[in-house]
């Protein structure tokens, strides 16, 4: 049986990495009767595409970053919630907690069968000047992606935020039309951001998950006993890629030490007001937030 | 099997490409019986133009619209013939220069023949020129829009490969000349053949006039440059920048455009963008509906399967990409290689990404003058008024020369990126 | 497939009575052209609006307010522009096509060609009337309790499918599709006729 992953990250990353692990695990651990085609780079279409193709059943299973869910329900936006966990570490206890567990539960409304919530780097700033304070980042455009939760971050600490195509932002921070970016060490290496940067700050202020998804048209036809193989790789392989992350970060921090920009350590105290208040806002836009902190405080 | 002698049946019966292609996916798609993709066709077929690095395409050709109504074009002209005295084969020159002159500030093959059509093949014509060469040295000068920056090519490039725009726009640079010394010795060449004829001699005042008279229009591409650097505009939005900038040479500097002029613009570029956008929504969902078959992962395991050396890779993508060029234009073929062989070529070949995309655009941008399909052959031989078939065999210099060029950067890399490392 | 078309000729045949459509041709062709002036004018203001966008993101940005929405609205303009002009271009018989064929042959098989190539035309714009009219899905729609069940029932999301920064559905913006496939049907059927009547007096 023939099944298709598609993602949006390109070949060298953790993601399509993991994607391939899976396919070679599914291929042996079925005598080679389960056969997965990964496909990177967006080539079956973007998120939105993707998703379409899942509901559809024309595509079998994707990664999704949880921006494509946000957009249709914000409650999926309370990850995005800044310091709501330490590290990579508490991200990882986190996205096996009840709260998570639900949410995964619930993409059935979307036409999809959750498999296992993995994630990217912790999100980090880089900026083109000088930062000693947040004063410094009020009043400068930063590049963001268009999620109401991350934005009301920025606008809350006086930032403007620049929601901008990802292929553009090299030549956007070069240049200045953006002065700095929320963005994560894996990225900021491999995309050559810290060229044009005057300080890199290791903020660790927000996780940034993603999904693991079948099609829950698809779903239904594929054989109980090929289920039960599906969830296991998967969830184990999407539980391997969250604690790679801790070293990923881990090593690509050391990496950028080794250029001359300065990284500076900070911590939920440096963003002043902002952080309690973006919690007021959206514990009462999505009360749900409520439960994830409780996750937390279980841990 | 079906699938391909649709094609070319649809092809040679004359039904336009961007239709062949949206229907022989349709016909893909029930032949290979996943019928449950045709929920998703029009999403596809909607989501292939949802790309940011695609608005450069009508802004580009907006562009156009506003150099040839305003006089722009016009003054490069006469100030490329100001410095070309009595040389034989003058205006044949004259037109390559001018060529060169706008494609630094136009990025797109298609927009740039529109307006040296118009404004050279008659002026050749009267000069004595045999027409379809004329037309024929415009269609040739009309590649170097996509290599000298700014370039809708790079920009597609960059945005699909997520490299750097405007380094990949440095790295076109060398290319360029490259390709404008070649064109130069092929016009040579044509010239003796031809016996072109040679033109009067300008006085010194006239050519200081002229000189001045382009001055403005010489402004335009300072301010793309300088708009992108300074920090107020993405390279796609230099575009927007360039055309009011156009607009207002036009209106109050050399007072040939009235507002009249103005929204026929407009008009205009969005049925000419129109044409080559539908043709890449119809190559997108084509590329999809193929990809969804995993035929260019395959395509790329046969050639990683064939050679380990990265020379006979890049001589290899050259011959699948100049087979690609001849069918596709260079807009879709980027979407549908670049994805599946960057990361060979880099991962497997080590191979620099600025270098693949250099040979990859200059090797697409020479399918732009194939038939079957050549966006740019077709154009010219519309605006020229000459067979495109007449005209694909004068092309044939112009296409060995940039071939010449084109093995020249495989075998040294340096040429494609050696002066990003100068600047 | 040129066999399809051939036998797609026949079946249309009587129809499509050739009298019938000589008289049609003129009235059809005027339509046309008109259609044609209204989208050409849809079709520039979009690419004014992009235009404006764009130089709205410019000046917003170097002011330190950057705006929001402009990128995807732009995008969708493009889109716009894209699809209605596209409709023009068949009007006007602009799009490109490979004519080394027709036209080295004679002119009463040329033209025959031409009326083959429309109704090959006409066959694809019908198919993907049919694939819109199923993702649009409005019978459904109109069944259906609730936005919720219509998509659990029908695995088809599209009225659920949002923009990342307007705040309006995706399906607005997608309704070019079936406006497209409609204006490009008149003026395929619009060239069709001129074809047939022009065949008609060729050959009396
Ligand atoms: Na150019
Ligand atoms: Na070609």
């Amino acid at each position: 049986q023939q099944y298709r992953i598609g993602l949006i990250t390109p070949p060298p990353h953790q993601w399509s990495k993991s994607a391939e692990v899976i396919a070679k695990r599914l291929d042996e651990g079925s005598n080679g009767r389960i056969k997965l085609l990964v496909f990177p780079s967006g080539q079956l279409g973007n998120e939105a595409q993707m998703l379409q193709q899942l509901q559809t059943g024309a595509l079998d299973f994707a990664f999704l970053t949880v921006g494509e869910l946000t957009n249709r329900d914000p409650n999926y936006g309370i990850f995005l919630a800044p310091y709501l966990v330490k590290d990579a570490a508490g991200a990882r206890r986190l996205l096996k907690g009840k709260v998570a567990q639900k949410l995964s539960d619930e993409v059935t409304k979307f036409g999809l069968k959750g498999l296992g919530w993995g994630m990217a780097g912790m999100r980090q700033i880089v900026m083109a000047g000088k930062v000693e304070s947040a004063a410094d980042i009020a009043g400068k455009k930063i590049r963001t992606v268009p999620l109401k939760q991350e934005l009301d971050f920025w606008t809350k600490l006086g930032a403007a935020p620049t929601p901008m195509p990802l292929p553009a932002l090299y030549d956007a921070f070069a240049n200045r039309q953006v002065d700095g970016m929320q963005i994560d060490f894996e990225g900021t290496w491999n995309s050559k951001y810290y060229d044009h940067a005057g300080t890199i700050i290791e903020s660790n202020h927000m996780m940034f998950p993603m999904i693991a998804v079948a099609s829950g048209r698809k779903w239904q036809a594929i054989p109980a006993e090929d289920q039960v193989l599906i969830e296991k790789v998967m969830s184990e392989e999407i539980d391997n890629i969250v604690a790679a992350y801790a070293k990923i970060d881990a090593d690509y921090l050391a990496q950028l030490k080794t250029t001359k920009v300065p990284v500076i350590k900070v911590d939920r105290a440096f963003f002043g007001k902002a952080v309690d208040a973006w919690y007021a806002e959206w514990s009462e836009q999505t009360p749900l937030l409520g439960a994830l902190e409780a996750d937390v405080a279980a841990q | 099997m079906i699938v391909g002698l649709s094609f070319v049946g649809f092809l040679a019966l004359g039904v336009p490409i961007a239709f062949t292609l949206a229907g022989v996916a349709l016909i893909y798609i029930f032949a290979s019986g996943n019928g449950i993709l045709l929920q998703s066709y029009g999403q596809q077929l909607y989501g292939g133009l949802e790309n940011y690095g695609l608005l450069a395409l009508p802004l580009f050709i907006l562009l156009g619209e506003f150099m040839n109504a305003g006089g722009i074009g016009r003054r490069l002209m006469a100030l490329a013939l100001a410095f070309l005295g009595s040389v034989r084969g003058g205006l044949a020159y004259v037109n390559l220069i001018a060529n060169m002159m706008m494609a630094a500030i136009l990025g797109s093959t298609v927009a740039q023949i529109t307006i040296m059509s118009r404004l050279a093949v008659p002026e050749m014509e009267r000069a004595g020129y045999p027409r379809d060469v004329s037309v024929a040295i415009t269609a040739a000068g009309g590649l170097l829009a996509p290599v000298i920056p700014p370039s809708m090519l790079f920009i597609i490039f960059g945005v699909v490969a997520q490299i750097p725009i405007g380094d990949l726009f440095i790295a076109g640079i060398v290319p360029g000349l490259l390709i404008f010394a070649a064109f130069i010795l092929v016009i040579a060449w044509l010239g003796r053949r031809h016996g072109f004829p040679a033109n009067e001699a300008m006085t010194l005042t006239q050519r200081v006039r002229a000189v001045a008279d382009a001055l403005p229009a010489a402004l335009i591409p300072l301010i793309i440059i300088g708009s992108i650097l300074g920090g107020f505009a993405t390279p796609t939005e230099s575009a927007a920048v360039a055309s009011l900038a156009a607009i207002l040479v036009g209106l109050f500097v050399y007072r040939e455009m009235t507002l009249a002029d103005i929204l026929p613009a407009f008009t205009n570029a969005a049925r000419g963008s129109a044409i080559v956008l539908f043709l890449i929504a119809a190559a997108q969902v084509f590329s999809w509906v193929i990809t969804f078959e995993n035929l260019p992962a395959l395509v790329a395991a046969a050639m990683q399967a064939m050679t380990e050396s990265p020379i006979v890779f890049l001589l290899l993508l050259n011959l699948l990409l100049l087979c690609l060029g001849m069918i596709t234009d260079p807009i879709p073929a980027i979407i549908l290689i670049v994805p599946v062989l960057l990361p060979v070529a880099t991962g497997v070949y080590g191979i620099d990404p600025f270098h693949f995309g250099v040979v990859l655009c200059l090797n697409l941008t020479l399918g732009l003058l194939t038939p079957p399909v050549g966006t740019g052959l077709f154009t010219a031989a519309l605006m020229g008024n000459v067979r495109a078939e007449r005209l694909s065999l004068l092309l044939i210099p112009f296409f060995l020369a940039t071939a010449a060029v084109l093995l020249l950067i495989v075998f040294f890399p340096v040429l494609s990126t050696g002066l990003k490392g100068l600047l | 497939m040129q066999e399809t078309s051939t036998r797609d000729a026949r079946a249309m045949a009587p129809a499509l009575a050739p009298g019938r459509i000589v008289a049609c041709a003129p009235a059809l062709g005027r339509l046309s052209r008109a259609l044609a002036r209204i989208e050409a004018a849809v079709a520039g203001l979009a690419v004014f609006v992009v235009f404006s966008l764009l130089m709205a993101n410019v000046v917003s940005r170097s002011f330190g307010r950057p705006l929001i929405w402009t990128d995807e609205l732009a995008v969708n303009c493009m889109v716009w522009a894209a699809f209605i002009g596209a409709s023009v271009g068949l009007a006007h018989r602009q799009h490109i096509a490979v004519m080394l064929l027709p036209d080295m042959l004679p002119g009463r098989v040329g033209r025959a060609m031409a009326i083959a190539v429309d109704l090959s035309l006409l066959l694809f714009l019908g198919v993907l009337a049919v694939v819109l009219w199923r993702w649009f899905d409005p019978v459904g729609l109109l069944k259906a309790e609730t936005l919720e069940a219509f998509s659990a029932d029908t695995f088809n999301f599209i009225y659920q499918e949002p923009t990342v920064t307007l705040g309006v559905s995706k399906f607005w913006f997608w309704l070019v599709l079936p406006v497209f496939c409609l204006t490009a049907m008149l003026h395929v059927v619009a060239g069709l006729a001129a074809h047939v009547a022009e065949r008609g007096e060729a050959h009396p």
